[in-house]
């Protein structure tokens, strides 16, 4: 479904490498974003984490507090029934977790 | 059965599509500075307030019921309710609406939290229920609410709050331009509008049943478990029905939206879940409602027993966070750490946390920046 910001996620298919998975399929609040936020705060700047979860809260909160963070939200996909990927890039000041 | 059947039907969808938990509003604010959650929540309270104030300052139409003031169960039921609520990962409307969502794991929690508040208000606990619940004002003919204490008339009270309130919540949501990242739900003004419509709505619906009272979920999760293991139907009123009706309409909205399914977190957070809901099942039963008898219906009667509820509901929601999720946990691992061998790696990790500013509702200001 609904795709976003499809130009941005081209530009970060050219940093290749450094794509970071995350299932939280089956949690509810708030892990998948305190999941996601420990999981950012080991990335580099510029490199990618998937989340992959279920829990519609948190599709909504993960992108809110990325931005707010200055990471990017490059895709949000829903891959099936009830079940969504959200692709992350670190920004480049780290956005402190 | 109908008039509460189809309020909670209502109830339940709306909660679904605006995932309106008390729980996360709370928390997010405190744990990731996001007060969209907080801001529904309090529009929510308002517009039922002021639906209420107006509507009965008006034309009288009922009495409605005030929650009364026990300060001690007031006080440490609400701060039980909160603890559990972190744990079972929602309060108990975002509970509800998320069995209907097919999350198995409030399900557990939501069994829990009936568990307990049949042990508390009738099992083994009752002494303690007896002993904890002790009115303050006893004697007095008038209920004790925030307007009886100030010498007011309700309405004037109601008016006085909730209009600046309301103001404040529809200018912050006027400045912050700034559109949500991804949205599939309501935004937050329409969930917290027809949220309080509704509490009106059932406030008039459930008077017309014989029921002066608003939306409330302990009531009506007592009233089945107690039903069901004792068969007087006599215990089943008005919010029995919307109980079921609201599980039934997260369900719809769900099922609609492509947002259910069966699904089960890993096992120690089931178990974790089911702990949570036993002790939200405490605290709600002692304080004698939860984050909706209390937190929102009883609030818009301005009963001071939901305030002291309330915030004592607020109170333990953020100690537990705080030691669960937040800087306080962190620092204190990272202090444990300290005391054993240093460790190769990952001990000196924990990060930093920006201490924590008090709470404002003001994360809807944050722009969103396009890239960076």
């Amino acid at each position: 479904m609904s795709k976003l910001a499809t130009p941005v996620e081209e530009k970060a298919q050219a940093k290749t490498d450094t794509l970071h998975k995350l299932d939280v399929r089956g949690e509810i609040c708030p892990y998948p974003l305190t999941e996601t936020k420990k999981a950012m705060a080991k990335l580099g700047p510029g490199e990618r984490l998937e989340v992959v979860l279920d829990y519609p809260l948190s599709l909504e909160t993960i992108p809110r507090w990325a931005q707010q963070q200055g990471h990017r939200v490059l895709t949000i996909e829903e891959l099936g029934p009830a079940e969504w990927r959200i692709l992350l890039e670190k920004g480049r000041d780290g956005g402190e977790s | 059965m109908l008039l509460g059947g189809s309020v909670g039907v209502a109830f339940g969808w709306a909660l679904q599509r605006g995932r309106f938990c008390v729980n996360s509003a709370f928390r997010d604010a405190v744990l990731i500075r996001d007060g969209t959650l907080l801001s529904t929540w309090a529009l929510a309270v308002v517009v039922q307030m002021l639906g209420l104030q107006a509507l009965l300052g008006l034309t009288g139409l009922f009495e409605p019921d005030v929650p009364p003031l026990w300060p001690a169960a007031n006080a440490l039921g609400g701060f039980a309710f909160g603890v559990g609520m972190v744990l079972a990962g929602g309060c108990a409307s975002g509970t509800c609406y998320r069995v209907g969502e097919g999350m198995l794991g409030s399900l557990l929690a939501l069994l829990g939290f009936g568990l307990m508040t049949v042990v508390v208000d009738a099992g083994p606990l009752r002494p303690l229920q007896d002993a904890l619940r002790t009115p303050l004002l006893t004697g007095t003919e008038q209920a004790a609410t925030l307007p009886a204490l100030l010498g007011a008339p309700a309405w004037a009270v109601g008016l006085g709050l909730g209009l600046p309130l309301l103001g404040a919540l529809l200018w912050q949501a006027a400045r912050s331009r700034g559109r949500a990242p991804y949205q599939r739900g309501w935004p937050w003004l329409l969930t917290g509008l027809v949220l309080g419509l509704i509490g009106l709505l059932a406030w008039v619906s459930s008077a017309a049943a014989g029921r002066a009272y608003g939306l409330s979920i302990t009531g009506p999760i007592r009233s089945w478990f107690l039903y069901l293991t004792t068969g007087d139907p006599g215990l089943l009123d008005w919010g029995s029905w919307m109980l079921l009706g609201l599980i039934g309409g997260a369900f719809l909205a769900a099922r609609l939206s492509g947002e259910a399914k069966l699904r089960l977190p890993p096992p120690a957070r089931t178990l974790q879940a089911l702990g949570g809901g036993l002790l939200m099942g405490f605290g709600a039963q002692l304080a004698g409602g939860c984050n909706i008898g209390h937190g929102f219906t009883g609030l818009a009667v301005l009963s001071l027993g939901s305030l002291l509820t309330t915030a004592a509901i607020v109170l333990g929601a953020w100690t537990a966070s705080a030691l669960l999720f937040g800087g306080v946990g962190e620092r204190l691992r990272a202090l444990r750490g300290r005391f054993r061998a240093p460790e190769p790696e990952g001990a000196a990790r924990v990060p930093v946390q920006p201490t924590q500013v008090p709470m404002e509702i003001q994360t809807q200001t944050t722009t969103p920046k396009e890239g960076s």
